[in-house]
């Protein structure tokens, strides 16, 4: 009887097994919220990049190229993309005034976003701009696939370019994500 | 073919180790003295075991009624967890479990069990990269050689012998045959993933030395998924991804009062084979944007370029190459003093008799090959013999779970019926959703003297 009851205390101590209560709603009101920097686009540009070869005339209309820009199609970013912040710094060295403008376009070519940097001054080496881009302001940036960048003599300068001037217009940029789940 | 080993997870069965001389204690070590003629498990009932324990981490850290923000527990909880830290799930139930005496001096076991195996080890900088982001990490490297787990369902048919050498020694030795249905695995994964400033542009993004190994057997075939999961059960007996095992052990009675014992086991491997779905990526490479060249009469196609330049240097691939994993091998060591009662319990299967002490305390040491150390636990323990067919052990462990791990078993026999039950990391009983592992074991063995 002795070691019967020696063994029933030993069973009643996994019968006597409690946990607190726990509430695993909480994880509802998780909220995850990354922030992706990425690299976009670079280039260097002269000014007889901005000279007509033929002529040496200055080409008013700038310069410009365009690439795919795919990251948005990741249905998670688009799902959950809060805010994108552009930034871009730029070294002029040339003795010229410079605007930039990025577009963001649809697969249609369509523009969907699009923003200025203000006047970027000669021999300023350190210009930056930042734009930010509220999705909920602006829904219609989460279907850019492309994205164009000209960069213009600005109507402000009256510094005539000079031909195989080896002083540089520095542009890069980057893109910032925030992103938000719950 | 890759041959890597990777100590999985296995459950360190202090309390059962050379526990009564139940049966089951000779698949801890297969030196194990046996005091019986022949002993059989009720079919699914001789052995069952389950475990499931979390380093660092215990549900009351996220779950808890206390009124803190869910958020700030996540903040607070993935500051705490690091690489090592890792969640674990054991169970093992035993089919068929059966022995015999050859002769006097001979015991044969053998049988068959079932083991779902899962682990994996905490990527802490990958899980910091995907819910933080790499904003606010300039120059981390966020190493990627984090990302380590293994998942395994076996089944393993098994025969093993123990042998008096002399009447202070017991040898034994079991031979081990592993079928696995299932298996992920990743391991020796490298690389780094790091952001800094740039040069030509505003960032420079370096994936660095990226290796990165996703194994599967069992569960995809040429792109179609495993039909009938009730296939991981019966495919188990031999008709998985195959391999082989080893056993050890020893007793060896220093005195009257002193014992030794000890055993490595599992020292095999399995070569998966069948249903191999492997997903590789490998490489380095550099991103700073994309570097417009503003050339109307020659216009580039970036983004698509930059696509085949990354497939190029970090390529993704799928193979169905077979690869072998060891087996987790588990040295267990122990030295058991004796002392108490001398009583004298017949040898029934030679009408000797063996004398034994009513009470014995000693250490144990356990390691488990693992990932990324051996994992150890030192138990001390005190045993005591009620009567011959009663016996409780009581053991006090620590291991990388808890500190403070009390484990207590019962051991008693009703007529050939033998009945053991085991509860580990008692004090957490209290309250389990505190507890950072919880484990039991039980079985019902006929045994015949």
């Amino acid at each position: 009887m002795k070691h019967f009851k020696t063994g029933f205390l030993f069973f009643l101590i996994f019968l006597v097994a409690c946990s607190e209560q726990l509430d695993f709603n909480q994880a509802e009101g998780f909220n995850h919220s990354p922030v992706i920097q990425t690299s976009l686009a670079y280039f260097t540009l002269f000014p007889n990049d901005f000279m007509d070869s033929v002529t040496g005339a200055e080409i008013l209309n700038g310069r410009s190229d365009i690439s795919d820009f795919r990251i948005l199609e990741n249905s998670f970013l688009r799902d959950n993309l809060q805010k994108i912040v552009i930034d871009i710094e730029v070294k002029n060295e040339i003795m010229k005034n410079f605007t930039a403008l990025v577009e963001f376009l649809d697969d249609n070519g369509t523009i969907i976003y699009t923003f200025s940097t203000s006047i970027i001054s000669s021999q300023n080496l350190a210009f930056i701009h930042q734009e930010i881009i509220q999705i909920s302001s602006n829904p219609t940036i989460v279907n850019a696939t492309k994205v164009r960048i000209l960069v213009a003599l600005s109507s402000s300068s009256s510094n005539p370019l000079i031909e195989n001037d080896p002083s540089e217009f520095e542009f890069k940029s980057s893109g910032t994500y925030f992103i938000e789940t719950e | 073919m890759l041959l890597t080993p990777l100590g999985a997870l296995t459950q360190n069965k202090q309390v059962l180790y050379s526990f009564a001389e139940n049966p089951q204690t000779l698949l801890l070590n297969p030196g194990a003295e046996t005091n019986y003629r022949f002993h059989i498990g009720v079919p699914l009932l001789a052995g069952f075991s389950t475990e499931i324990a979390a380093k660092n981490f215990k549900l009351t850290d996220l779950f808890s009624e206390d009124g803190i923000d869910f958020n700030t527990k996540i903040f607070h909880l993935l500051n705490k967890l690091d690489a090592e830290d890792h969640l674990k799930l054991n169970m093992q139930i035993d089919v068929l479990n059966a022995g015999f005496r050859l002769d006097d001096k001979t015991y044969v076991s053998f049988g068959f069990y079932q083991e779902l195996d899962v682990i994996g080890y905490w990527p802490k900088d990958v899980v910091t990269f995907l819910n933080e982001g790499n904003a606010s990490y300039l120059n981390k490297s966020f190493d990627l050689s984090q990302v380590v787990y293994k998942a395994d369902f076996i089944g393993t048919l098994h025969f093993g012998v123990s042998r008096k050498v002399n009447p202070k020694l017991t040898l034994g030795g079991r031979f081990k045959i592993y079928s696995s249905t299932l298996n992920f695995e990743t391991r020796n994964n490298s690389g780094t993933i790091t952001t800094q400033l740039g040069a030509n542009n505003i960032y420079t993004h370096y994936l660095n030395t990226i290796d990165l190994n996703f194994l599967s057997a069992g569960l995809v075939e040429d792109n179609e998924y495993l039909e009938n999961p009730m296939d991981l059960i019966t495919k188990s007996f031999l008709g998985g991804s195959l391999g082989i095992g080893l056993d050890f052990g020893m007793t060896y009675h220093i005195s009257p009062k002193l014992e030794f014992t000890g055993s490595i086991t599992d020292f095999g491997y399995i070569n998966y084979s069948k249903r191999v779905q492997n997903t590789t990526v490998k490489g380095d490479y550099t991103f700073e944007g994309v570097n417009f060249l503003f050339d109307p009469s020659n216009p580039a196609n970036y983004w698509a370029d930059l696509n085949a330049d990354f497939e190029e240097k970090v390529p993704r691939g799928n193979n169905t190459n077979s690869y072998t994993s060891w087996r987790p091998a588990k040295v267990n060591a122990a030295l058991k003093y004796s002392f108490g009662d001398e009583r004298r319990s017949k040898y029934c299967y030679d009408n000797t008799f063996k004398e034994f002490y009513t009470d014995a305390f000693g250490l144990q040491i356990h390691t488990t090959m693992r990932p990324l150390r051996p994992q150890f636990a030192i138990t001390g323990f005190y045993e005591k013999t009620f009567t011959e067919k009663l016996h409780a052990k009581v053991t006090y462990t620590v291991d990388d779970y808890s500190y403070h791990n009390v484990g207590v078993g019962i051991s008693t026999q009703l007529g050939s019926v033998s009945l053991f039950g085991i509860a580990d990391n008692l004090l957490a009983f209290k309250n389990l959703a505190n507890a950072s592992s919880v484990s039991f074991q039980m079985g019902i063995n006929l045994i015949f003297d």
